[in-house]
């Protein structure tokens, strides 16, 4: 094996094991057919090419991705709002005893805990239906929950209503199954939650997270479109939480709300929209494609 | 369509043909414009058989390295065409105009003014 062939192979080896059996020697052989003579090292454009084209083999083809994200993105807020509430109960009771509520607010909010994570199994199980109903109970107990301590918005507040209603359309049609990065995406909102673990600094770490979600999702961009769905489907939350705090605290003059949505919005948007616009007109099977057949 | 993509589905209408010949082929037929990189035609051979556009015919072993031929689909060779036809049409605009309007109406505005200056 020359060193040209041995580096070749060892770009291969990042392509999933099904399609490297399959297409791996076919692959090889065209690599190394395409290669001018004399050279000992891949140029770095095919270098480019095989990391991405090994990128996208593990995220797989998908049509109607807007359903897998949908789901990844439901997860993400459950994910999200149930970490939250178990981080606030845990500090609470290693402080002895729930001193910060009343023992029916804190019934309520272990309550709102319990039918989340339920909310939450059935989802990762597929059984759309249930997560629906438990998670629309969880925002139930949430409200009265509001209600009897006087505070109605925190940044959790959406999560469960926002939720119930991506998964809505999940009851009908199903989604195709989450491949590479995407499937993990209900995990990303746990490390939002850590940085609340560092009170000094939490304020920056949570927007370093939450820009790193941001930009990772864009460049994600270029492999699999169905992370910034998912990404900017879970930032709406933060612009619902930022409307309900104007309404809450009473609305400063309209200049002010006007931007300050609109900064809070941009980031889901501009995800949505290249996700969902721009990307598929580049990458996707073009309309005319389609149009032509 | 893209280009690549087009010009791909155009290498493959005449016969099947293997990775690296469709490189050269889409290379040749694009006048050196589009010569894609290996790893990006298997992304786009991926893509285009999964779209059922194109599909592997045959394989076979020379010189010790494997070979796999593709070809287009009936519904590849469609899209193809059509939009074959909707760059063609776009092409007309520009290149069917024996008499140019507003060059024309300019040619007559200078005929007037030498008229009437002589």
């Amino acid at each position: 094996m020359s060193p040209l062939e041995r580096r070749y192979a060892r770009l291969l080896r990042l392509y999933p094991a099904g399609y490297r059996h399959s297409r791996g020697p076919e692959l090889l052989a065209t690599l190394l057919e395409s290669t001018e003579e004399g050279r000992r090292r891949p140029s770095a454009r095919e270098d480019a090419a095989l990391i991405l084209g090994a990128l996208r083999a593990h995220a797989g083809h998908h049509r109607g991705g807007w359903l897998t994200a949908f789901r990844a993105a439901a997860l993400m807020l459950l994910v999200y709002d149930v970490a939250d509430r178990a981080v606030v109960v845990t500090s609470d009771l290693t402080r002895g005893g729930p001193a910060l509520w009343s023992p029916t607010e804190f019934r309520l909010t272990l309550a709102a805990l319990a039918l989340g994570a339920l909310a939450i199994v059935a989802a990762l199980a597929n059984r759309f239906a249930a997560a629906i109903v438990t998670a629309a109970a969880a925002f139930g107990v949430t409200l009265s929950l509001a209600y009897t301590m006087g505070s109605p918005v925190f940044s959790g507040f959406w999560c469960f209503p926002l939720a119930v209603v991506l998964l809505a359309p999940l009851v009908r049609r199903r989604p195709a199954p989450a491949t590479a990065l995407v499937r993990y995406a209900p995990v990303l909102p746990l490390v939002l939650i850590l940085t609340s673990f560092f009170p000094s600094v939490s304020g920056i770490l949570n927007f370093a997270a939450l820009s790193a979600l941001f930009l990772g999702s864009l460049v994600w961009l270029a492999v699999d479109e169905r992370l910034a769905m998912a990404a900017g489907l879970f930032l709406l939350n933060t612009v619902l939480v930022r409307a309900a705090l104007f309404t809450a605290e009473g609305l400063p003059a309209f200049p002010l709300v006007a931007a300050d949505l609109a900064v809070t919005a941009l980031p889901p948007v501009a995800l949505l929209l290249a996700a969902g616009v721009v990307v598929p007109r580049w990458y996707g099977p073009g309309s005319s494609t389609r149009g032509g057949t | 369509m893209r280009e690549p993509t087009y010009f791909i589905l155009a290498a493959l209408q005449d016969e099947p043909l293997h990775g690296y010949a469709i490189i050269k082929r889409t290379e040749a037929l694009s006048r050196g414009r589009v010569k894609p990189a290996t790893g990006t035609l298997y992304t786009a051979l991926d893509r285009l058989t999964h779209e059922g556009l194109v599909q592997a015919v045959r394989e076979e072993v020379v010189n010790g390295r494997a070979r796999r031929y593709y070809t287009l689909t009936p519904d590849g060779l469609a899209a193809l065409k059509a939009e074959a036809a909707h760059l063609a049409e776009a092409a007309r605009v520009v290149t069917d105009r024996p008499f140019p309007a507003g060059r024309l109406a300019r040619a007559i505005g200078f005929a007037d003014r030498t008229a009437r200056l002589a």
